[in-house]
């Protein structure tokens, strides 16, 4: 079987999943109690504004005709119009999203470096003092809920010592400064030229990046670090070393790449409820994303907003576990071969 | 000791009184307790003993695998002192100097990474363990020398008889059979030209057929390399058809040594009598019983001779001391007190029929005699 063709079958699985989810949104959505035209237009509309508001958003249709056009928007991007904002769907998500995207990038890369990093480094002073450090560490920040920590943050950096923003993702002082080109901050202010205002980007997603990563650097150092004392008891390491291949080598190429699997793995779902926790962060961040949007959308009924921002969620989930999927097929071929039933 | 381990007049690999503990919750586990050994120049050496006698622990005591092992004795390897070595200076002998085959060739690959990958890496920086991380990327992305070991590998592993070296180059373990795994280890541990190869059970875990290819080839590929083999064992038979010498391991000791032709000739030893009469005689007709009872724990090992609970020949004495290992003629000496008795007090002289007997349950087999079966 070559890499292709795992990529393949893994794909038509992204594919399945995609039309499940479109489905089960399609059908929450529309079980979503009240009226929604009535909601948009507020009691003092008349029955007959209602109604022609109603058949302009095509939601007079019979439930099946209702579906056949959702998939056919989801299908050329159309979401249809925002009932509160009044613009489309997909403008208003392709707005929000690079500010959410970025926050979840900067926690996912701090999970990564720093809960491998620590986790590797534990492994290696088993039973020492770092060893005992980190535990420690893991057990704070697995059982402190990142939104709480952002609080606490908030409170320590910005109140008391206030060395840091605690609110939004640029200083006022630069938002001129600062034209949108791609939404991403950091990127932006590079584009602009200032390093000044790419350090003060830096600065504001310092804090909601680290409260969201918390819990998950938590996992992935303990992870890693059992993961790798286990590897290394392996007969194959114990050969490696009996061959007088350097230590480096046998540590971080032959064993760190076998305790790869499962910190893969446990990455992939750490996303779903990175995901989740960005909403409650980017709350207390006062932080422009998805879930300002979001939920401001539930709350108001507006279920083409719904409908899109849980389908972005779900092509993040999805697209990220397909991602994950392929590196595991590229780490361990062990996977590949038996998902594809050849072992 | 009244015997001083000096079988070999020009020793490579010189053990003596090596101990290996093992420390737990429990206590102090003695596995190894004072083994002394020499492999000469070009000599094939086997230990054999049965299953978690301590054979595997011996040898990677000796390469320095046991790192949370307590070890002493003295090892000698070519006049250099093991124990005395840095572990950069030990890196450099593992691999070029001694090499080892290890005991399971399903488990001994690294199941992520190519065979290729592995025997190119080993065949680069084997028994170079000071080699830093930027000679290593040099070497392995500007190709310089990369394609020679590569190249390397693909020889050795012809020279295992390896069916399609180029396309086992490419596969996962997990791909191959145990026999071609075993062919693969083989040939990682033979890359850097070692002087001295140690086995442990090659073969062993395959089924009879490929493990006598495997007998076959090593046997070959000894004689062509004029290597030093320490190999290990738990049949006899493997030892009769490969060393030159035996020594028979019984609960983390050396129990007995001789040449290969007399311990099969004239077992001395209780232990060795009695696992020569276990093994089944294809033409006998009748089937071989095993030794009564199993190895002896290392957490409270028993007193004196560890081979007294299942000893036949058992009284007193051997419950009291450690035997002293006595010396019977210049390559051939055996630990068990009968062979140390002063000559007025003769007890009966083991011998391999008095042993099938006691195994058969005969009515005149050698009883032990002792005064209660509780140790102290
Ligand atoms: N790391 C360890 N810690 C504690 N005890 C150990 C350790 N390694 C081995 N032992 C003990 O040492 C004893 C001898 O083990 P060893 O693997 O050397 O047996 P063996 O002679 O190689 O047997 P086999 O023929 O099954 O391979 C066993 O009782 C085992 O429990
Ligand atoms: S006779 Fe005594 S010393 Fe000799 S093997 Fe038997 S128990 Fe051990
Ligand atoms: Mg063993």
């Amino acid at each position: 079987m070559q890499y292709w063709q795992y990529i393949v079958r893994r794909l038509l699985g992204v594919l399945v999943s995609l039309v499940g989810l479109s489905i089960i949104i399609f059908a929450v959505s529309r079980i979503l109690p009240g009226n929604p035209a009535r909601m948009a237009l507020g009691p003092l509309a008349t029955d007959e504004q209602v109604e022609a508001f109603a058949a302009d958003m095509g939601i007079d249709q019979p439930v099946w005709m209702q579906y056949i056009q959702y998939m056919q928007g989801l299908l050329t991007g159309d979401l249809g119009m925002s009932l509160e904002t009044r613009n489309q769907v997909l403008d208003d998500i392709i707005r929000h999203l690079p500010a959410t995207i970025e926050l979840i990038t900067v926690a996912i890369s701090f999970t990564i470096v720093l809960g491998i990093g620590l986790g590797i480094l534990a492994a290696q002073h088993k039973d020492g003092h770092i060893d005992n450090a980190t535990r420690m560490l893991a057990f704070a920040t697995v059982s402190i809920p990142g939104f709480f920590l952002g609080i606490l943050f908030q409170l320590i950096f910005g109140w008391f010592l206030g060395i840091m923003p605690i609110t939004g993702r640029i200083s006022r002082e630069f938002r001129d400064e600062v034209t949108r080109e791609t939404g991403f901050m950091l990127i932006d202010t590079l584009l602009s030229g200032s390093l000044a205002a790419h350090f003060d980007a830096w600065m504001h997603i310092l804090l909601p990046a680290l409260a969201l990563s918390a819990a998950g650097i938590g996992q992935i150092m303990r992870i890693t670090r059992s993961t790798m004392i286990d590897v290394q008891r392996k007969d194959y390491i114990e050969a490696e070393r009996g061959f007088g291949l350097p230590n480096w080598l046998v540590v971080y190429k032959y064993t760190l790449k076998n305790a790869f699997v499962p910190v893969l793995t446990i990455l992939g779902l750490l996303y779903a409820s990175l995901l989740g926790n960005a909403f409650l962060i980017e709350l207390v961040f006062n932080w422009p994303g998805l879930a300002e949007y979001g939920v401001n959308a539930v709350l108001s009924n507006d279920f083409n907003a719904v409908v899109g921002v849980v389908m972005t969620i779900g092509i993040a989930f999805v697209t990220v576990n397909f991602v994950v999927d392929l590196l595991l097929g590229r780490v361990d071929p062990r996977i590949q071969l038996e998902r594809s039933g050849l072992t | 000791m009244s015997w001083e381990e000096s079988v070999v007049d020009d020793p490579l690999l010189t053990i003596k009184d090596l101990t290996v503990d093992f420390e737990s919750f429990d206590g102090i586990h003695k596995v190894i307790d004072g083994v002394s050994l020499s492999v000469g120049r070009g000599e094939v050496v086997a230990i054999a003993g049965e299953t978690g006698c301590g054979k595997s622990v011996t040898m990677k005591a000796i390469l320095r695998l046991l790192a949370t092992a307590d070890i002493n004795g003295e090892m000698i390897y070519d006049g250099q002192d093991l124990q005395a070595m840095s572990d950069r200076e030990f890196s450099m002998l593992k691999g070029r100097e001694m090499s080892m085959i290890f005991q399971d060739p399903m488990s001994s690959l690294n199941p992520v990474f190519t065979i290729g990958e592995q025997l190119t890496d080993t065949a680069q920086f084997g028994g170079r363990g000071t080699t830093g991380v930027l000679e290593y990327l040099k070497r392995k992305y500007t190709g310089n020398g990369r394609e020679e070991a590569r190249q390397r590998a693909i020889d050795m592993l012809r020279e295992v008889q390896m069916p399609d070296p180029e396309d086992v180059m490419e596969s996962y373990p997990t791909q191959l059979s145990g026999g071609m795994c075993q062919r693969v280890l083989i040939a990682q541990a033979l890359l850097n030209e070692p002087t001295m190869l140690i086995a442990d059970e090659p073969g062993t875990a395959l089924d009879v057929t490929i493990h006598d290819q495997i007998l076959t080839l090593l046997k070959r590929l000894i004689e062509e390399r004029d290597l030093s083999l320490l190999m290990i064992t738990h049949n006899l038979g493997v030892a009769r058809e490969i060393s030159d010498r035996v020594y028979i391991m019984y609960g983390g000791r050396i129990v007995e040594t001789a040449p290969t032709e007399d311990i099969f000739a004239e077992p001395k030893h209780p232990y060795t009598q009695g696992l020569i009469a276990s093994i089944p005689r294809l033409t006998g007709g009748e089937m071989a019983k095993g030794i009564d009872g199993s190895v002896p724990e290392y957490l409270n090992p028993p007193n004196g001779c560890r081979y007294h609970p299942r000893c036949p020949y058992a009284y007193e004495r051997c419950r009291s001391e450690r035997p002293p290992m006595v010396e019977q003629g210049a390559t051939t000496a055996v630990e068990c007190v009968l062979y140390d008795q002063p000559s007025d007090t003769a007890r009966e002289i083991p011998t391999i029929e008095r042993t099938r007997q006691a195994m058969d349950g005969h009515p005149e087999a050698p009883q032990p005699t002792m005064e209660s079966e509780t140790d102290d």
